[in-house]
């Protein structure tokens, strides 16, 4: 059995899908099994060189901050956010070692790897072909999936799309960084094998309502946090990641989260409500 | 020892754990310190655990302990309290060994910068149905099972020995 981890590493929250288990490889599970990779992707440099990326990687002390002493040092710790970025940038060097990383951490133990990929007109065909000469010496098959054809072909296998519906327009909203990716498949019935049914793509997808990108969001949550704890905006301590887990729903009002001074002391940060106006 | 109060522990931080493909002086992990960093919402305090330390602190490094571990109170400016020492030590015939507290206390006594609050001597235990301990002010020296009594009773030890540590408002 080929073993297939499908990847979404899109910097925000980052998740892995399966149908084995490391531990019994052979086995093929009947439910996909999901991997949380975590909220705002980062990768960390060890002592030893290496780059970590994943769950590991934000549980990390490394690049944390002076408080953390000489690992705290804020070049050992790379967000995934400016990366894909890097990707279309002149500057490949070691956005291919982060990203590596990252992918490493997910598809731990796969034979093969399915990236899902943005598709919008800036992940053009020059960027997914940089995407993939990452891994062009890698003995895994790499692929890649765009995001609107992968829900498409999930919301097929799982009966959400009804039987007679052949030719019907389907249209794809998708919260990304920058705003919501909007992509319209048709659906069409294969005339030669009338059991097989595909998505009909006509050209890249849109980008729409900018100003609800999961950064901004993330922006305006973290200085909601900011104004209700002062002290943060002082410098002294490591960076508060209470804005992007409210917004996305890991931690709510009241939750505390424990930050590390520059002189090694701890504070405590509680997490303030977020109201609609406020981002 | 993570599992001390674990279930109400919080983790803040942990090193990537790198597995070994051969073991190397006894372990198949490798990483960066500290391996873990928790905060006991109760307590109102951080534990952090430090393991084989590559580049001690020369104060600590004379020790040669593999295991570090150190508190510190939330909100408060002296940092940590002083550090907690442990010597597993392997041997394949279990139980205590005669004197070695008394030795134990003496070597604490050469290094008093280390901060050392108190230290441990951790053996096999000849059986599993009970543990040796012999203690002193600040100086622990016990027997760990795999199972049962040898392991529980052990183990009550160990959070004894931490929570002599703290002050009568940390342990609540």
């Amino acid at each position: 059995m080929r073993r297939v981890s499908g990847l979404d590493i899109n910097r925000w929250r980052d998740i892995a899908a399966r149908d084995w288990e490391i531990e019994e490889p052979d086995v093929q599970l009947e439910a996909a099994r999901i991997v949380d990779g975590g909220l705002g992707t980062v990768a960390v440099k060890e002592s030893s060189g290496d780059w970590i990326g994943g769950p590991q990687a934000l549980l990390a002390l490394h690049g944390r901050g002076q408080g953390w002493g000489a690992l705290g040092n804020s070049e050992r710790r790379v967000s995934l956010a400016p990366m894909l970025d890097g990707l279309r940038s002149d500057n490949p060097l070691t956005v291919n070692e982060i990203y590596g990383a990252t992918v490493n951490a997910l598809a731990r133990g796969a034979d093969d790897v399915i990236l899902s990929v943005p598709d919008v007109q800036d992940f053009d065909e020059a960027t997914q072909f940089r995407m993939l000469s990452i891994f062009h010496r890698d003995r895994r098959q790499f692929r890649l999936l765009w995001k609107p054809v992968a829900a498409f072909l999930h919301a097929l296998d799982c009966h959400a799309i009804p039987q007679n519906a052949d030719g019907a327009l389907f249209c794809f909203l998708i919260h990304s960084g920058t705003g919501i990716e909007l992509q319209t498949l048709r659906l069409r019935r294969d005339s030669e094998h009338p059991d097989h049914v595909a998505p009909e793509r006509d050209g890249y997808g849109f980008r729409i309502l900018r100003n609800l990108g999961l950064k901004q969001l993330a922006d305006r949550a973290h200085a909601s946090v900011v104004r209700a704890n002062p002290v943060l905006g002082e410098g002294f301590c490591e960076r508060s990641t209470l804005g992007l887990r409210l917004i996305c729903g890991n931690n709510g009002t009241g939750d505390v989260e424990i930050l590390r001074l520059n002189n090694a002391n701890w504070i405590e940060i509680i997490a303030p409500e977020i109201a609609e106006g406020d981002i | 020892l993570l599992h001390w109060r674990a279930s109400r522990a919080e983790l803040i931080a942990a090193a990537p754990l790198d597995f070994l493909s051969e073991q190397y002086r006894g372990s198949w992990i490798a990483h960066d310190n500290p391996l873990a960093t928790f905060y006991l919402p109760q307590q109102k305090m951080i534990v952090e655990v430090r393991y084989r330390m590559r580049k001690p602190d020369k104060h600590l490094s004379d020790f040669a302990a593999p295991i570090w571990i150190r508190f510190g109170r939330i909100g408060d400016v002296v940092g940590f309290l002083g550090n907690i020492v442990i010597w597993p030590i392997w041997a394949i015939r279990g139980s205590l060994i005669d004197g070695e507290l008394t030795e134990l206390e003496r070597v604490l006594a050469t290094g008093t910068r280390a901060s050392i609050v108190p230290a441990a001597i951790l053996r096999p235990s000849s059986s599993d149905e009970h543990c040796d301990c012999e203690r002193s002010k600040g100086a622990l020296c016990l027997t760990l099972g795999t199972q049962s009594a040898a392991l529980w009773t052990s183990l009550s030890e160990l959070t004894h020995l931490f929570t002599s540590t703290l002050t009568p408002g940390d342990r609540q």
